[in-house]
């Protein structure tokens, strides 16, 4: 296998772990792929001393996260003010199209239901959906998020908490002491927005 | 929302959100990627960056950039001269020649300020100094709110 198959194969192995921190982190498939190909442009560059490496997955995790954060921070002034200037309202016209409710039916299957959560992850405003995925997915702290979005503590914790609130609220989960559980975790279709 | 609701809403969330799979790359990407590598292994060492280039070529290119600044610079003043304009350098000469006014002027304002701080005492040149230093920083900062304020920075 010559060294460009071996890349090649390299690539596939982790191009779907790469490119789905890109697209939750940047929330456009087209951006995504554009970074993805820089992230892998990157390792190729390393790819000798990657290829054997263990650790090689956190490498190609945290290039792709530092390269979106980037990639958002170069186009930062224009995506926080329009996001921060959206009020509460304007964001229940956000999310994506759904069936009509007759459908609802046959969309209660899991695979239906984290379709529509990735949707409605992705139709998130930046400044809430780059918080909250850096804070779910990448196990990073309150305190880390701040610094590396250069935000206040109580900005990245409010806007955590509206985009948690804002995908219960669209996929109508139900949190215990409620009636009903919704979700993979329950009986509740998500709703139509 | 209390405490334990917003603790369980983020477990509600952090729950749902790890339950999602990884989504499928497009699968143009593996073809993007590789041609961008073929089209960059492709390419003639002398369209990459000079720090890649070979060690002798580096010295050579090196060694010729000097040869043709120091041609330049020597070549330039004979041209200057058989046209009849001078010595370059006693033009520059004269151009610092000019600016003695300029360092006249400083040299007073020194020692003005040293007349006064004689005369008056040092405390009216300490609160000469801090109102000037106040007003540089209050510029400053009217300057970085401004900006901020511009990019909605926090």
């Amino acid at each position: 296998m010559t060294d460009s198959q071996q890349f090649e194969a390299f690539m596939k192995a982790y191009q779907n772990m790469v490119f789905t921190t890109a697209v939750r982190l940047l929330g456009t498939e087209a951006e995504a792929e554009d970074v993805s190909q820089e992230v892998f442009l990157k390792a190729y560059e390393r790819y000798a001393e990657l290829k054997d490496s263990p650790t090689v997955g956190g490498w190609l995790k945290t290039v792709t996260r530092n390269l979106c954060l980037n990639h958002l921070t170069r186009y930062r002034a224009r995506w926080r003010f329009f996001s921060e200037m959206r009020s509460e309202d304007d964001e229940e016209g956000t999310g994506p199209e759904w069936a009509a409710p007759d459908t609802h039916e046959k969309q209660v299957a899991a695979g239906e239901h984290r379709q529509l959560l990735e949707a409605v992850l992705q139709k998130l405003p930046p400044a809430q959906r780059v918080p909250l995925v850096l804070y779910h997915f990448e196990d990073m702290s309150y305190e880390e998020i701040a610094t590396r979005l250069r935000a206040s503590l109580s900005k990245v914790k409010t806007d955590i908490h509206r985009g948690r609130e804002t995908l219960r609220r669209k996929l109508k989960l139900k949190m215990s002491g409620q009636e009903e559980w919704g979700g993979l975790h329950g009986a509740e279709n998500p709703c139509p927005i | 929302m209390n405490e334990r609701g917003e603790r369980q809403l983020e477990q509600l969330v952090h729950r749902e959100l790890r339950s999602l799979p990884e989504l499928a790359a497009p699968e143009t990407l593996v073809h993007r990627v590789m041609l961008a590598v073929h089209v960059k292994e492709r390419q003639p060492w002398w369209q990459l960056p000079w720090v890649t280039w070979p060690r002798s070529a580096q010295l050579g290119s090196f060694a010729l950039f000097a040869a043709t600044v120091a041609g330049l610079v020597y070549f330039g003043a004979s041209a200057w001269q058989a046209a009849g304009i001078g010595n370059p350098l006693v033009k520059v000469w004269e151009w610092v020649g000019s600016l003695s006014p300029l360092w006249d002027s400083l040299q007073s304002l020194v020692n003005t300020a040293g007349l006064v701080a004689k005369k008056a005492g040092p405390q009216y040149l300490f609160v000469g100094l801090g109102v000037a230093g106040s007003m540089y920083l209050l510029c400053v900062a009217t300057g970085t709110a401004c900006y901020r304020l511009a990019l909605n920075r926090r």
